[in-house]
């Protein structure tokens, strides 16, 4: 699959932010303000928490690269104390339903994985005009 | 036994089999990474960014496991 870089991580987050918002709003109007919350607060964790892999694992893991002590150090707080500690303080002491946050938490693997889903019965489709001789952009 | 005391035993133990199994897993998927970019270090990238969507998947399931205990703990007397 083509494109299956960094940038993909980037608009997988962007996208289930925007996910996120609409959710939030949908499921406050409709349904009850604070599982919309949860949902918002569940994926705007699932978010930070993606982020902070994302940058320790491209700081620690890149090939030819030096690593930047402070920047790791940093981030292993950032994401270990800091975020799990928020998560646990969301949980233990806000009312907020614990389901929601949950389903908030998938919302980013559930974004990854259509995303993917997408990518590939795109290029299936290409492939099947290509052999048939079609224009793929004059769907 | 109480379903309270039943709980107040199964509850840590449970979050501490999902750490090891998700420990073991990350360790494996690590490993396995940076075995491919040791021998393909110009496919970095790509294999990075499979690691990092597997670790997050590994890391849900120990989370999806606190979060269990935590919907649980209330039923402990």
């Amino acid at each position: 699959m083509k494109d299956l870089g960094l940038d993909f991580i980037r608009r997988v987050m962007a996208a289930s932010a925007m996910v996120a918002m609409l959710a939030f709003l949908f499921v406050s109007v409709y349904y009850d303000w604070r599982f919309g919350l949860g949902i918002f607060i569940g994926t705007a964790w699932g978010i930070a928490n993606f982020y902070f892999l994302t940058e320790l694992v491209v700081a620690v893991f890149t090939p030819y690269q030096e690593i930047d002590r402070k920047k790791v150090v940093l981030l292993v707080l950032a994401k270990f104390p800091a975020l799990y500690g928020a998560g646990f303080l969301v949980l233990y002491y806000s009312k907020l339903p614990v389901p929601a946050v949950l389903i908030g938490f998938h919302v980013l693997f559930a974004v990854a994985v259509l995303k993917v889903l997408g990518r590939l019965l795109n290029e299936r489709l290409a492939k099947a005009d290509q052999s048939r001789n079609i224009n793929p952009t004059v769907r | 036994m109480e379903i309270g005391t039943a709980l107040s035993f199964a509850l840590p133990l449970g979050v501490g089999i999902a750490a090891v199994g998700s420990g073991l897993g990350l360790g494996r998927a690590v490993s396995a990474a940076m075995e491919a970019m040791g021998r393909q270090p110009e496919a970095a990238g790509k294999i990075q960014v499979g690691m990092i969507i597997g670790c997050a998947l590994i890391e849900a399931l120990t989370i999806y496991a606190l979060v269990t205990v935590f919907l649980l703990m209330g039923k402990i007397a």
